[in-house]
């Protein structure tokens, strides 16, 4: 176990220095970063510029950068926004807090919706309830989420004027805006964990402890229950890191259509304009994320299933 | 007739896999019969993929007007089923001066439906007054052409890194599908806006560009697929027989090993071709698609986002056609899976 955790540990860590050094580099490649500070024709002489550089790093090769950059990271300094000289990260963890709240908010929505229908399409199967769960989950792997997302506001906002277009309100609980962005970017999440509950589902019911259960007189509610959902569980539970890029890539989008002011609308703005410090950042946060959610997700796969630990 | 259909239903029906018991508690109503023949048979998802292959392909013969030619007296102009909106009244009302004159009133109309016809722009013009219809139909030409060159490359990389990795397996397997795990553990979208920022501002070949993004995406199950397929085909008998025989591994890998992953490689590719599509629309929705004049669809959504509250159509009708091309492919995709490769289940 120890050496299976070492490993995957270790993964991560690559994963982390893999994505970082991918963004530094092109972010590096679109074009010289001092422009953006200073266009030529504002007095800038040679000199200054010269000194310029040199305060920012950027006559030294690129992997150095990327190197300082890196143990600057580590110490919990990622350096300035070109835009408006504010510490990154201290802007990106401002941000951090909305894009976490609307992506937990709408992870709960996906499970809590997409697991019951699940099981209820796998126990009904081949009934109306099956086919109707497995087509909205048809519909929900389907819809583009940036239009899921217009459609809402043009019936919600603009037709109906139920609730807001865009912005984020207040405090944990405020409803009003959540709603359409929830539902947007739980669209595909909870299709993905609908059809992963129903095939485990279908899977375990049709497996002998079942069928013992069964045969021994168990009633019904208690077999699906407690019998064959505890351990149909497993695989959504463990899907979830698959679910969180879901969740991730989607508040780039979901941010962007409903103006919330998360890091995924941050982020865009940060690649239009080419603030590669905000970028680095963001992205820095986002592989944090998900590399930290794939690590629990193996170490608690292994912990259920140990197989996986010889594997 | 009928009774031909009704043997055939109750054919189909013994090829589900139902025990016994479920089997006697499933009762079927006509409606779900309904759905069950078009889950056998994907007939509606078939007829989408036809049109859309049939717009893609003929593109400029099949679609009404010009997608890019502007007409500014028709902007936001509405569907034909939409409501008709005041600012297209310009031709003089004669109501407005004799409410008496029927005569007058008819040839008013007439008038007003030679100004303004219904029947041109079908799904509605857009800011431009552009053809929303032909832009929808074009915008299936870009999609296809775009997801067929990044799927065939997302095909080949990826089948030949699974079989190099199921093949020699050890280091060779390690480092392929680490090299996989990393690669799915970047955040994709922003790495590609990055990349595409990078050739908007030269001014590159943008297509060419897109193609190579979807491309990055579209790779990776091929990897993991045809690694589990080759591993097992590796252990078969008569791989084992030909290596005897000193068959040189390129044979064997040609002749013995591949065609084995075929059947796996087309559901994969099957299940892949809607995901590629939408992340083309996604992409091209942030702005890091094919540039301006082209009408991709994503690109069709963003541009009706500002005038959404006079003209929905402009982002609607496109955002609609996504929905229905990868809904129709996904569901095919199923189908097929089924159909061929039932252990592919997983891949949900």
């Amino acid at each position: 176990m120890r050496r299976f955790i070492i490993r995957r540990f270790v993964f991560s860590l690559v994963s982390i220095v893999a994505a970082t050094m991918a963004v530094f580099l092109l972010s590096r490649a679109a074009g010289d970063p001092l422009l953006l500070y200073a266009t030529s024709g504002y007095g800038l002489t040679p000199e200054s510029e010269a000194a310029l550089r040199k305060r920012l790093a950027l006559d030294r090769p690129i992997p150095v950068q990327y190197a300082l950059w890196l143990g600057r990271t580590l110490k919990g300094d990622m350096g300035e926004t070109i835009r408006d000289r504010k510490p990154v990260s201290r802007v990106v963890t401002q941000r951090l807090p909305s894009t976490l709240h609307l992506g937990a908010t709408a992870f709960i929505l996906s499970f809590i919706v997409g697991i019951p229908l699940g099981v209820l399409s796998a126990v009904k199967r081949g009934s109306i309830w099956d086919y109707l769960g497995r087509f909205i989950a048809l519909l929900g792997q389907a819809v583009p989420q940036f239009w899921l997302g217009l459609v809402l506001i043009m019936l919600f906002a603009v037709k109906w004027q139920i609730f807001p277009a865009g912005l984020k309100g207040d405090g944990l609980l405020d409803v009003k805006h959540l709603v359409l962005p929830t539902i947007t970017l739980a669209s595909g999440g909870f299709a993905f964990y609908m059809r992963i509950t129903r095939t485990a589902m279908l899977e375990v019911l049709d497996s002998e402890y079942v069928r013992l259960a069964r045969a021994k007189g168990v009633g019904n509610n208690k077999v699906i229950w407690k019998h064959a959902f505890k351990n149909a569980l497993i695989q959504p539970l463990t899907g979830m890191t698959l679910g969180l890029t879901f969740f991730l890539t989607g508040s780039v989008l979901v941010e962007q259509i409903f103006a919330w002011p998360g890091m995924g609308l941050m982020a865009i703005d940060a690649v239009n304009s080419n603030d590669f410090p905000v970028l680095q950042g963001v992205v820095f946060f986002f592989v944090i994320l998900f590399v930290g959610m794939t690590f629990i997700t193996d170490l608690l796969y292994a912990y259920i299933d140990p197989r996986i630990r010889y594997e | 007739m009928a009774q031909q259909a009704d043997i055939q239903s109750t054919d189909t029906e013994e090829h589900i896999v139902l025990d016994a018991d479920t089997r006697a508690s499933v009762k079927r109503s006509w409606a779900s019969q309904v759905i069950y023949f078009l889950r056998r048979w994907p007939l509606i998802p078939l007829i989408i993929m036809i049109t859309l292959l049939i717009a893609g392909v003929f593109a400029p013969q099949v679609s009404p007007a010009d997608p890019i030619e502007q007409s500014l007296s028709f902007r936001n102009y509405p569907p034909t089923w939409g409501a008709a909106r005041p600012e297209f009244n310009t031709v003089p009302d004669p109501a407005d001066y004799d409410l008496t004159i029927t005569k007058e009133r008819s040839a008013y109309n007439r008038a007003k439906k030679q100004a303004f016809p219904r029947t041109k722009y079908v799904l509605g013009a857009d800011n431009l007054g552009r053809d929303v219809l032909s832009r929808v139909v074009h915008g299936a030409r870009i999609s296809l052409k775009v997801t067929a060159y990044a799927l065939t490359s997302g095909i080949i990389v990826g089948s030949l890194m699974g079989i190099a990795a199921g093949y020699f397996g050890g280091w060779t397997d390690e480092l392929l599908m680490r090299f996989v795990d990393i690669f799915l553990a970047l955040p994709f979208i922003l790495i590609a806006l990055v990349i595409a920022q990078l050739f908007l501002t030269s001014g590159g070949a943008a297509e060419g560009v897109v193609i190579l993004l979807i491309a990055l995406v579209a790779w990776t199950p091929f990897v993991r697929q045809v690694r589990a397929d080759v591993l097992t085909i590796r252990g078969q008998e008569y791989v084992q027989a030909a290596k005897i025989a000193g068959a040189s591994p390129i044979r064997i890998v040609l002749k013995h090993i591949l065609p084995g992953t075929y059947s796996t490689i087309l559901v994969v590719a099957s299940l892949r071709v809607g995901q590629l599509i939408l992340t083309e629309s996604t992409l091209s929705f942030l702005g890091a698609g094919i540039p301006d004049p082209i009408p991709a669809w994503g690109k069709s959504v963003a541009d009706g986002r500002q005038f959404i509250e006079e003209a929905w159509w402009i982002s609607f009708w496109p955002g609609f056609a996504i929905f229905l091309v990868v809904m129709a492919l996904n569901f095919f995709g199923d189908w097929l899976r089924d159909r061929l490769d039932p252990r592919l289940r997983q891949l949900d």
